[in-house]
């Protein structure tokens, strides 16, 4: 029975993802009295989430039951697409709401309060946007709806000055990681999709925001990831860093920042997810190492070349440029605050090997391939 | 109509931020879902109005169900949380009727004042059905905010009811992957 | 020649990097026979493509998406640094022992540096030479996790720095194709970027830098490695810079800067070798130091001095390929090589050096002040020479005999070749016409001298006799043993103020938080506060917020 049930779950979730593949991002569909449609931007995400979650179900990390990751990650995955498929707004917040009370709702170490308290802040918080919103006011009102907008957004994904306490012993899918690594994306892409008609008059505050927050994400969690005494924390730092280069493309609204906080967020998908997942034996062990792997993983970490967040970082230097060139220069030399932190989180991969090695040669594959030659996930996001 | 409902909505909302055990919170539930679907009614939404009231007041009934036991009303050191109320209370009405414009001044300040006090509750409380309430009624404003016709209020009432109905959260676990 | 071969020089080392990889179980003699292959195949793929047509032969295969395509352009200044970088490379996969993580890395370091110096345009050279980096900072963890290496932000910042110049002209130009660029678009800032990473990413600088320090490491594969491929790739930026500006750089001024730092850095590194206390700490220097020579003749702004450069690159590419081979005793092979990295003539470093200076003479005005520092410090570094000669060892590798001999054989090319500068410079005009125009005459007219701005140089009839007469010294001196033992020596001068410069660098080092004051920078309670899920901290976040964007 339970392997029957894997693999009809396994079966459900590739015909999801099958549906997704095959979905064009222009067509929409009101057979259930209600339109939805897939912007070409979240089908990219939920695509990347989708082959993240196979990944680590076909290669899964010590200790780790594939049912568990499945059953979460297609739990997971339903409501991304959910999200993705809205046509509002309001129901995407719903959506999230629900998704809150069930992640809080699995065994954790932290306390219910201390699990819930942030990502419910952000429906609280978008929900007030969308009321502002829909309120006539003076201009002070809109900029306030992008207040909100901006701090929900920074709420659910457990980024600063939102971050969510964190236990480095508490199982992934009960930590904020789950916010961080997979839901995060495409809630960010749906909330900033969303975000262009309420903001209308205040494009140039909400983007300052996102960058503003982008930016002190970058410098403080890539500091904090060299500094913290705890590796398990030094990872979920790593998350927050790429995140602030994600807020600041989102925030330069050219083609190219939006481009390059995409890059960014299939790196975490592809990479930052599975190796943190596959580094948690080692993390547990405090098993550290200093072989050639571990160098080549905190390359990829440090968003070097060949690796998938170099190209990620051209676009938003290129788009940063066009807009504003001292931010290219604020921005050039925050990159180089991943190096010390990355150094450290290479080492915590441990020996890998086996399946573990495998499934980080497979992310470092992906990672080279992407680097090199990003144009299909580009495409894919209709960019 | 809509200015009764709003007020009743605020109270209902004070009622969720005053009340500790299970019984408060299903009276305050109740009430909100109450004044949330007189507002659907009002915009017109018949049928949203219904589908809310229905959820609403399932909800409410299950939350009569899970959590502490009693009414746990105004519970001594719940001082600041009425101040809380009121406070939240004025600057919703000044936001709605002077900041603000258009019709339905009583949709804006009910929106208003239950999110700012629900999600003061939510950062304040720690007992997870308190959370809960607050986060349903969150939910059920998001059905008349929306503005998405029949969807936004049947799954606001789905998600209202489902949420009240979540057990008692497990006890933590020692280590995991 | 289809144009399609033009990935011939990059993918056949990345094969064999996969080759040596998957024959990892038969043996590290696989893995380097492969490795040696894949890197003398991309040489001659180079050779051939060139011969073949004469000409700049182009690939474009389409974008890659991120604002640059996969752009690949061969013209003769890209064969030029390819040959520099290819040779010493192949050489020492070849006589080297490696094991086969060592050849696999190597190996793709050696493409992306084929890569950078093929691509066509700007960003691409950035991720090629990015990667490189990497692969070198790799490499010397692989080889000795502990010994001295690059920190990887000194390796990194350069490339940051050429992808956002490269950016920089797609935002302003539309375009950053080399061959495409407007003149108008280099601007003094996007130049300075381009310098920024020429430099950096060469290590041309005057302290003692990674590229000195990775050659006191106790084993040198992987710096020999890298400094063969990171050196010719750092100026190669410089010259390309040429090409964007149609043969000159934005403002004069740039020229005669990068020309005081090129002699800043071979001051440098003379005054470092002159104070040694080791014969390893006196190689560590060399390579530096005609790095140094070979940036002050680029930077200078004419043909001849660019021709210069590049016979420097050529010399310090070879001796690159030496200075591994030797033995840590006194021999004849450490002698030949010390001889030709100091410039002794009629070798090709002193070829080279006369050419650079002569042509700063010629230029006159401030490059002759320049020139004057240039020559001194060749004195400086010729003395350092000598003095090396009966230092200690300093760090007991013992290499085979052969080896040895391999070392002496290219000491003796790098000495012998002084006279065949000018038939270089014919070879080499060519290329040089790519990136700035020649003289009305021409550099070389024939193999047999060059001509400067006021003057011709003949090579064969001075160098040549010089080498007649060196080779006959050889011939009949006879080789005794050595009578006194080698021992440390007294550096030949102090540096004025050096030692309270050190001092001052240690204090400032050793400043730290007074104790009273530390509980205001504690990290560890900022990071309890704001991780820890405070709800104040969180509305006075809101508020914040609100406030920053009410403005």
């Amino acid at each position: 029975m339970p392997r029957l049930a894997f693999a009809s779950g396994a079966a459900l979730g590739v015909a999801g993802l099958v549906a997704v593949v095959l979905s064009r991002a222009d067509l929409t569909s009101n057979q259930l009295g209600i339109t939805l449609s897939l912007s070409p931007a979240s089908r990219a995400i939920l695509i990347a989430a989708s082959a993240a979650l196979a990944i680590l179900v076909a290669l899964p990390p010590p200790r780790a039951e594939r049912s568990t990751l499945l059953r979460w990650g297609l739990g997971g995955l339903a409501g991304m697409t959910a999200m993705a498929a809205a046509p509002s707004l309001g129901l995407v917040v719903m959506i999230l709401l629900l998704l809150v009370v069930l992640q809080a709702s699995g065994v954790g170490r932290r306390s219910y309060a201390n699990r819930f308290r942030a990502p419910a802040l952000a429906v609280g918080l978008l929900a007030l946007a969308i009321a502002l919103a829909a309120m006539q006011g003076p201009p002070l009102l809109t900029r306030l709806v992008v207040v909100c907008l901006v701090a929900g957004l920074a709420a659910a994904l457990g980024v600063l000055p939102y971050i969510h306490e964190f236990d480095p012993d508490e199982t992934t899918a009960a930590s904020p990681i789950p916010w961080l690594a997979f839901l995060g994306p495409i809630v960010a892409v749906v909330v900033v999709g969303k975000a262009g008609e309420m903001v209308e008059g205040a494009e140039d505050a909400f983007g300052a925001l996102l960058i503003g927050l982008g930016l002190i994400n970058i410098v403080v969690a890539t500091l904090a990831s060299w500094r913290t005494s705890s590796d398990a924390q030094a990872w979920r730092y790593s998350f927050v860093a790429d995140w602030g280069l994600a807020l600041c493309g989102f925030g330069l609204v050219l083609p190219d920042g939006v481009g390059a906080a995409l890059l960014v967020l299939y790196s975490i998908l592809l990479g930052r997810l599975p190796l943190y997942l596959w580094s948690r034996q080692s993390l547990r062990e405090k098993a550290q190492a200093d072989r050639p792997i571990n160098f080549i993983v905190a390359a990829a970490l440090a968003g070097s070349a060949p690796f998938a967040g170099f190209p990620a970082r051209i676009l938003l230097l290129r788009a940063a440029t066009a807009m504003y060139w001292p931010l290219a220069l604020v921005l050039a030399l925050s990159f180089l605050l991943w190096l010390p932190g990355s150094l450290r989180l290479g080492r915590t991969m441990g020996a890998p090997a086996g399946r573990q090695l495998i499934g980080v040669a497979v992310a470092l594959g992906i990672s080279v391939v992407f680097g090199l030659f990003p144009r299909p996930l580009l495409g894919l996001a209709g960019l | 109509m809509t200015e009764v409902a709003a007020f009743v909505a605020w109270l209902g909302a004070a009622v969720i931020v005053l009340a500790d055990s299970r019984r408060g919170l299903a009276a305050g539930l109740a009430i909100l879902a109450v004044a949330a679907a007189a507002m659907a009614w009002s915009q017109g939404e018949q049928g949203g109005a219904i589908v809310l009231l229905a959820g609403g007041v399932l909800a409410a009934a299950l939350r009569f169900t899970i959590g502490p036991d009693g009414w746990g009303l105004m519970q001594p050191g719940s001082t600041p949380r009425l101040l809380f109320t009121i406070i939240a209370a004025l600057v919703a009405l000044w936001v709605a009727l002077a900041v603000t414009s258009g019709p339905s001044a009583g949709i804006r300040f009910a929106a208003l004042t239950v999110l700012v006090l629900l999600g003061g509750r939510l950062l304040q409380a720690a007992e997870p059905a308190v959370m809960l309430t607050a986060i349903a009624g969150i939910a059920l404003v998001l059905g008349f905010v929306s503005g998405d016709g029949i969807a936004s209020y049947s799954l606001a009432a789905l998600i209202t009811a489902g949420v009240s109905a979540m057990p008692a959260p497990a006890p933590p676990h020692p280590r995991g992957t | 020649m289809p144009p399609i071969a033009l990935l011939a020089p990059i993918a056949l080392p990345v094969a064999a990097a996969a080759v040596a990889a998957a024959t990892s179980r038969l043996g590290e003699r696989v893995a380097r026979l492969v490795a040696a292959a894949g890197a003398w195949a991309a040489l001659v793929a180079l050779a051939v493509l060139w011969l073949t047509v004469r000409s700049t032969q182009e690939l474009s295969l389409g974008p890659l998406g991120f604002g640059a395509g996969l752009d690949l352009r061969l013209d003769g200044i890209g064969v030029v640094f390819g040959i520099i970088a290819l040779v010493p490379a192949a050489l020492l996969l070849t006589l080297q022992q490696r094991g086969w993580q060592e050849c696999t890395v190597a190996s793709l370091a050696i493409a992306a540096v084929v890569l950078a110096i093929e691509s066509g345009n700007m960003v691409l050279t950035a991720i090629g030479g990015c990667t490189a980096a990497t692969l070198a900072v790799v490499q010397f963890d692989i080889e000795d996790v502990r010994a001295v290496r690059p920190s990887w932000a000194s390796v990194m910042i350069p490339w940051i720095a050429l992808a956002w110049a490269g950016v920089t002209l797609q935002v302003e130009a539309g375009t950053a194709a080399y061959a495409a660029v407007p003149v108008s678009a280099l601007t003094t800032q996007i130049f300075a970027l381009i310098a920024i990473a020429a430099l950096l990413g060469a290590g041309i600088v005057p302290w003692r830098g990674w590229a000195v320090r990775i050659w006191m490491r106790p084993s040198l594969r992987a710096a020999s490695v890298t400094a063969a491929t990171l050196l010719p790739l750092g100026l190669y930026l410089l010259v390309r810079a040429y090409e964007l500006g149609n043969g000159r750089y934005p403002q004069l001024w740039l020229n005669l800067a990068l020309a005081a730092w090129g002699v800043l850095v071979a001051l440098g590194a003379a005054v470092r070798a002159q104070a040694a206390s080791t014969r390893s700490e006196y190689v560590a220097e060399t390579v530096p130091g005609l790095a140094g020579f070979a940036l002050m003749s680029i930077a200078i702004g004419t043909a001849v001095g660019l021709f210069a450069g590049l016979v420097l690159l050529a010399s310090a590419a070879l001796l690159t390929s030496a200075l591994p081979l030797l033995p840590d005793r006194r021999s004849p092979a450490a002698l030949f090589v010390v001889a030709a990295a100091a410039g002794v003539p009629p070798g090709l470093a002193f070829g080279g050096r006369v050419l650079g200076l002569a042509d700063a003479f010629e230029t006159g005005n401030a490059f002759g002040v320049v020139a004057i520092a240039g020559a001194a410090t060749w004195l400086v570094a010729a003395a350092a020479a000598a003095r090396s000669v009966g230092l200690p060892a300093g760090r007991r590798r013992q290499a085979t005999d052969a080896l040895a001999l391999v070392a002496a054989v290219l000491g003796v090319m790098v000495l012998a070749a002084g006279p065949a500068v000018a038939a270089l410079a014919s070879i080499t005009s060519d290329a040089i016409a790519g990136v700035m125009t020649l003289p009305a005459a021409g550099l070389a007219p024939d193999p047999l001298s060059i001509i400067t701005v006021s003057t011709r140089l003949p090579a064969v009839a001075l160098f040549g006799p010089l080498l007649i007469l060196g080779a006959a010294a050889v011939a009949l001196s006879r080789p005794g043993p050595a009578t006194t033992a080698a021992q440390s020596k007294a550096p030949l001068f102090d540096v004025p103020g050096a030692a309270a410069a050190m001092s001052l660098r240690d204090r400032v080092s050793s400043w730290t938080v007074p104790e009273q004051y530390r509980s205001l920078f504690d990290p560890v309670a900022l990071e309890r506060v704001a991780a820890g899920g405070r709800p104040a901290l969180w509305l006075a976040s809101l508020i914040a917020l609100a406030i920053a964007v009410s403005r």
